[in-house]
């Protein structure tokens, strides 16, 4: 197959020139896609492609948004395009594996991932999303590594309730849980807890660590009854009525 | 890319080098291709006639000599050297002084006397009144002749006549009144007399009868025959004239007889009987000497004369008696020695006017040899010249004229005797150059008439011969001159401008012949310039100045000569061109410069002043100075006057010149200084022919400096340019090009794919068409535009070969699997693809697993399992796709082996549940064997899923054995030893689906495999042994995008 010129044409016709980006042009892209409209975000991109036609920036953008739009195959094409130019780019690989993941090609998506997530920082989207997968399969051992550095360094934007970080904590506590470290487990979740975090999925591991682990009943009490303010989840909510008679039934 | 990009500056460097370089052939038009479109000038040289030849030289044709008459009768009644107007005066003196008489005795008796008497003075008064209107008749004919006077004379003898009447009148009256009188003869022979004078010849006649019959004897009588004679005389009745005539040479004592005997001659030679004539004529002569040695003319008509008149008739009679030979002894015989070599003289001249030169040579050759250092021999000679000149004999002619000049000319011997002569030397000297010349320009007139080479070397000789033996340089610049024309005529040009430069050496700037030779000698000498192809030769390849070659720099003396005396007009503006030219062809650009700025100057309308112009244009384009060409164009553009046509060009050379001027600029600059450099010249000529060259490359430098967004405004301004040249039109097809790449990098994808399909469309044969079909085919299907996609795959494939073509089934293939909705196309495609042929065996296994998987889907049991097959098969035989292979197996086992596992149900009745254990377990143990063939193909994945449904089947065989219903005969503790045993037997099978799951579990992480199957094994192992809390938990598992700060 004569393979297509694009990948060819990424080659930088010349590395002698500095390449400015003006800042305003990615404060406009940033803007643009927000509205999520196509041709803005084309227009926007180009205008920094035209300046540098690798700019990591615009080029991410442009697959992040062609990936949001289910355009895989655009998305893919963008990141690979990316890739080639920044070989050592884990923000392209790692969306590349997102991009494959949608496609259902799993076993392309873990590659990509583990390689954005090699040499990546330990607080990377990659690593996140790494970690998310290891907990998802209960490998806990390899998650427990990098989720303690994320932790350490997202723990305070807890506050912010950053989804990212909610998730992280959860899954950390999850594995903390996994490992049988239950005290550091319950230092976890408190942290969640003390930082306001309202997330049910969170709030029920939580509750059900309580109620199996914790030493204080009335505090497994509280984390139930705020669950239980919380969801609208009847599933969830039978979970939670469910725990509430285990600790009922606990001495 | 960057290849393309320099490609395309290459391009653009050719076109500036085009510029520089001095090979034109079959290139693109350039500054130089249009400046070397120098038309030649051509001076064409004047045609110069030839001086008419002299009068010595008017061709004599022979003379009809029989038509000479003897001169009139009435010059004869008086002697040479008798003055008419004398003797007029006296006959009216005598007519006064009779008329006075008669009237006075008009009543006497002798009237009659005084009547015939003053008749006789009318009648001498009537012969005076008609000789000297006759004579002066004559004389205004001669003029007339010479062209001296314009009317046309007229001889009027009314006069005479008036006379005569009277006399007629008084003779009348005599014989009314005195017939018997002794005069009445007389009477009546004036009275026939008076009436022929006036006309009257009848009565005059009558009159002359009545004489000779009523008076026979009377003197009158022979008056009268006399008359009569000359009456047929005139009437050129010769027999009849004679008749009369005889009645008079009867007697020698008339006083007619000799004037009688002479008209006799005449009688005779005009009937032919010429040597009796002559002998009359010898007899006149003789009369004439007895009476010179006599005491008079006693009354007869002067014999002297009449002798004379003989003398010089017999010149006329001689030639049809004698022969030349005998000339000089008949001359001498008859008119005495000393008027011999005179009358031969004139015998030659005769012989001349008669065309007999044989004859006339002999006697002028018996003349000169006489008298060799004579004058006349000298003149002689002169007209033996003439003669042969006229009667266009060459060879003797010539022979003729060269005795002339080595006998008569400077230092012969005739010269040196007549050396004291010195006016008959200088005429003599006037005369052979004045021959001489009108000959040589006679023989030239011949040769430009006749084209001819001989006539053309005949006259070059003549010239030759002028120049060395001519001392005189009275007429050297009209020799000079025409020996030019001739020499140019015969094609030596170098010995014409000579010739010609003679002519202008002499400095004589008012002569007639200057001007012309000044002109000329520069044209000869322009046809010795060099062929352009000559020039090619001698410049060849050098940029220094040339020198000129020997007969260049004649030209150049010649024309600057010309030039600095004729500083305008005529074909100054042609001739400066030509030598400015050459200047320009040999490089000599510092003389070259002012030479054609000056023509523009002075002739700015004149076409050569637009040659000029390209000439400057393309020397300041050699020498590659374009800011001076810039420079220079802008200072043409200000004189007045200049054609459209010549603005025109230098407009566009100015244009192109700052392009050059910009293109020289930007060398060697970074591309985005090059790209703003180019962008100036864009502003400036913004109708410059570079325009389109102009926005190219500013859009390359652009492109080239990162500043891609200015690339594509200029590609974009390139393609939608309406241009004509095919350069352009390729600059059009080429930013076409650039633009889809640059679209494409600039990430508009979708106006690449556009701009892609368009160019492919457009330029179907281009042979990157077909790529570009794909490229925008691979575009539009990332854009999930799947109608546009398979039209640009489809046309690519329908162009491609082989695999190439092949491999193209199983992207559509993969594109309409993607859709979902179309599974037949996607297998079909897929199957297409398995038929053709592809250097990629791995996609083969994927197409086939891809059917399968299809058929899969769509519940097609028997097609998947057919296909999963052809996936193991072909994996097998390809070596390649072993994930594939191991996940089509895994697959067939699951649904068959397990299945079959699966089904089999232990019965209640414990007859054959023991049968039934045994199978199963014999499918276990088959199951387990083949799972080991999934992992032999040692893909992690399904090894995983291998281990994870060998724990799932033997956590079945334990659940199974469990879950048998209790045999019904079986009571109490019988019950309890039955559980015990089936726990006995069940749970080994539970413990090693435990081991199978923490070993499927424990490999996908070693393996760092994370799917459904460890997911499954996961939550077989929870419900085997469940792990406290974490199986409760639930895990965020969202994916994160990376947004890389946006």
């Amino acid at each position: 197959m004569r393979k297509i010129l694009l990948c060819a044409l990424l080659i930088l016709p010349s590395h002698g020139f500095a390449k400015s980006v003006d800042k305003s042009l990615y404060e406009g892209l940033s803007k643009v896609m927000k509205l999520k409209n196509e041709k803005n975000i084309v227009e926007a991109v180009s205008k920094i492609l035209a300046i540098d036609e690798n700019d990591v920036k615009a080029l991410n953008s442009l697959a992040v948004f062609y990936y949001e739009a289910k355009k895989y195959n655009m998305a893919k094409l963008v990141l690979d395009r990316g890739i080639k130019a920044h070989p050592n780019n884990q923000d392209f690989k790692n969306n590349l594996a997102l991009v494959y993941f949608a496609k259902e090609e799993k076993r392309k998506a873990l590659v990509s991932l583990k390689e954005a997530a090699t040499g990546a920082k330990s607080d990377s989207e990659a690593n996140l999303n790494l970690t998310s997968i290891y907990v998802e399969h209960r490998d806990y051992e390899k998650a427990l590594g990098p989720l303690s550095k994320i932790y350490s360094k997202i723990k305070s934007k807890l506050k912010t309730k950053s989804r990212a970080a909610v998730a992280l904590t959860n899954n950390y506590a999850v594995s903390q849980v996994g490992t049988k470290d239950y005290a550091s487990a319950e230092k976890t979740f408190k942290s969640a807890q003390e930082a306001g975090v309202r997330d049910t999925n969170l709030l029920y591991n939580y509750a059900v660590f309580m109620v199996n682990q914790g030493k204080n009943k009335e505090d497994a009490y509280k984390v139930i009854s705020r669950l239980k303010f919380l969801t609208e989840d009847q599933k969830l909510l039978r979970k939670v009525e469910l725990l509430e008679k285990t600790l009922d039934n606990k001495k | 890319m960057v290849g393309k990009i320099l490609k395309y500056l290459v391009i653009a460097f050719f076109f500036s080098s085009l510029l520089s370089t001095s090979a034109y052939a079959k290139r693109k038009k350039t500054v130089g291709d249009i400046l070397r479109k120098i038309e030649k000038v051509k001076i064409k040289k004047k045609k110069t006639f030839l001086p008419e030849s002299s009068k010595y030289l008017a061709p004599k044709g022979k003379v009809n000599l029989r038509s000479v008459k003897p001169p009139a009768s009435n010059r004869f009644y008086y002697d040479e050297g008798t003055s008419e107007q004398e003797l007029e005066k006296i006959t009216d003196e005598q007519i006064n002084h009779l008329y006075g008489m008669t009237q006075k005795f008009s009543k006497s008796k002798r009237r009659g006397e005084l009547w015939v008497r003053l008749a006789e003075l009318y009648v001498d008064k009537a012969k005076l009144i008609e000789l000297r209107l006759q004579t002066d008749y004559d004389n205004k004919l001669k003029l007339k002749s010479e062209g001296k006077i314009k009317s046309v004379p007229k001889l009027n003898l009314k006069p005479a006549e008036a006379y005569n009447k009277k006399s007629i009148q008084l003779y009348e009256y005599f014989v009314r009144d005195f017939p018997k009188d002794p005069k009445m003869d007389q009477a009546l022979f004036f009275l026939g007399y008076n009436y022929f004078e006036i006309g009257k010849k009848k009565a005059g006649t009558k009159k002359y009868e009545q004489l000779t019959k009523r008076f026979p004897k009377s003197p009158y009588v022979d008056e009268s025959n006399f008359a009569l004679g000359e009456y047929y005389f005139e009437r050129e009745k010769w027999k009849s004239a004679k008749k009369h005539y005889d009645q008079i040479s009867k007697n020698k004592r008339s006083r007619l007889y000799s004037f009688a005997l002479y008209k006799t001659a005449w009688c005779k030679y005009k009937t032919g009987r010429t040597k009796s004539g002559l002998k009359d004529l010898e007899r006149v002569i003789y009369e004439g000497r007895k009476a010179k040695g006599g005491s008079g003319a006693g009354g007869k008509v002067s014999q002297i004369r009449l002798a004379s008149e003989a003398a010089k008739d017999i010149v006329v009679f001689y030639p049809e008696v004698y022969k030349a030979q005998n000339a000089r002894s008949y001359f001498t015989r008859v008119l005495g020695e000393k008027s011999t070599d005179k009358m031969l003289g004139k015998l030659a001249f005769y012989y001349v006017d008669k065309g007999n030169k044989s004859s006339a040579k002999y006697i002028f050759k018996q003349l000169i040899s006489a008298d060799p250092f004579s004058v006349k021999a000298y003149e002689y000679q002169h007209e033996i010249v003439k003669m042969y000149q006229a009667a266009g004999n060459q060879k003797v002619f010539k022979k003729e004229l060269f005795a002339w000049i080595e006998d008569y000319g400077p230092g012969s011997l005739w010269r040196k005797e007549n050396k004291s002569k010195k006016k008959l030397i200088a005429d003599s000297d006037k005369l052979i150059e004045s021959t001489l010349r009108n000959y040589i320009l006679q023989l030239h007139q011949t040769a430009q008439n006749s084209r001819a080479k001989y006539s053309q070397k005949l006259a070059k000789d003549g010239y030759d011969m002028y120049f060395s033996s001519i001392k005189d340089k009275t007429h050297a610049d009209q020799m000079n001159f025409f020996n030019g024309e001739l020499l140019f005529d015969m094609q030596d040009y170098v010995g014409a401008a000579k010739s010609y430069n003679k002519v202008v050496a002499t400095g004589n700037k008012k002569g007639k012949y200057y001007n012309q030779s000044l002109l000329n000698s520069v044209l000869s000498l322009e046809k010795k310039i060099p062929s352009a192809s000559e020039v090619q030769k001698i410049v060849g390849k050098s940029k220094e100045p040339v020198p000129f070659t020997t007969n260049l720099k004649s030209f150049e003396k010649a024309t600057l000569k010309y030039l600095s005396e004729n500083d305008k007009g005529g074909d100054t503006v042609a001739i400066r061109y030509r030598l400015g030219s050459l200047y320009y062809y040999f490089r000599q650009y510092d003389k070259a410069l002012p030479t054609l700025n000056k023509i523009i100057k002075d002739n700015p309308k004149d076409k050569h002043a637009q040659y000029s112009v390209n000439q400057i244009l393309d020397i300041y384009n050699k020498k590659e100075d374009f800011v001076g060409l810039s420079s220079v164009s802008n200072q043409l553009l200000k004189v007045p006057g200049l054609s459209k046509a010549a603005v025109a060009k230098i407009t566009k050379v100015k244009g192109d010149a700052d392009y050059q001027v910009t293109e020289k600029a930007i060398a060697g600059k970074d591309p985005l200084a090059a790209a703003d450099e180019l962008m100036k010249f864009i502003q400036k000529n913004p109708k410059s022919n570079h325009l389109t060259l102009s926005k190219f490359n500013a859009a390359v430098n652009y492109e080239k400096a990162g500043k891609m967004n200015k690339a594509i405004g200029l590609y974009n301004d390139v393609m939608n340019s309406r241009v004509s040249a095919a350069k352009d039109k390729d600059l059009k097809k080429k930013a076409r090009k650039f633009l889809a790449f640059l679209y494409e990098r600039t990430g508009q994808y979708a106006k690449a794919a556009g701009m892609f399909e368009g160019f492919a469309k457009k330029f179907p044969k281009d042979p990157d068409s077909t790529s570009y079909h794909f490229n925008a085919a691979v575009i539009y299907n990332a854009l999930d535009f799947y109608t546009s996609s398979i039209r640009n795959y489809t046309i690519f494939q329908k162009r491609s070969k082989g695999s190439e073509r092949n491999d193209v089934n199983y992207t559509i293939a993969k594109m309409w699997d993607r859709r979902k909705k179309y599974p037949s196309k996607a297998i079909a495609y897929y199957d297409k693809f398995l038929k053709g042929p592809t250097k990629n065996p791995a996609s083969r296994i994927e197409a086939a697993y891809s059917i399968a998987r299809i058929h899969d889907k769509l519940r097609r049991k028997s097609l998947s399992e057919k296909w999963y097959k052809k996936v193991i098969y072909r994996q097998k035989k390809a070596g390649v796709g072993a994930s594939y292979a191991a996940e089509a197996k895994f697959k067939l086992i699951e649904r068959n082996d397990f299945k079959a596992f699966k089904n089999i149900k232990i019965p209640a009745n414990s007859a054959k549940m023991a049968g039934a254990v045994q199978k199963k377990l014999g499918l276990l143990n088959k199951l387990q064997e083949k799972l080991k063939l999934v992992v032999a193909y040692d893909d992690a994945y399904q090894i995983v899923a291998a281990l994870a449904l060998q724990g799932e089947a033997q956590n079945h065989m334990a659940d199974s054995i469990y879950r048998a219903p209790i045999p019904r005969s079986l009571k109490g503790e019988q019950v309890k030893q039955y559980k015990a045993g089936i726990d006995k037997l069940a749970k080994p099978f539970k413990d090693q689906a435990l081991v199978s799951l923490d070993a499927s579990i424990k490999k996908a992480y070693d393996l760092q495999v994370y799917d459904k199957n460890v997911l499954k094994a996961l939550s077989l192992r929870d419900k085997i042994k469940p792990q406290p809390m974490v199986n409760e938990m639930k895990v965020l598992k969202s994916l994160w995008l990376s947004r890389a700060g946006i």
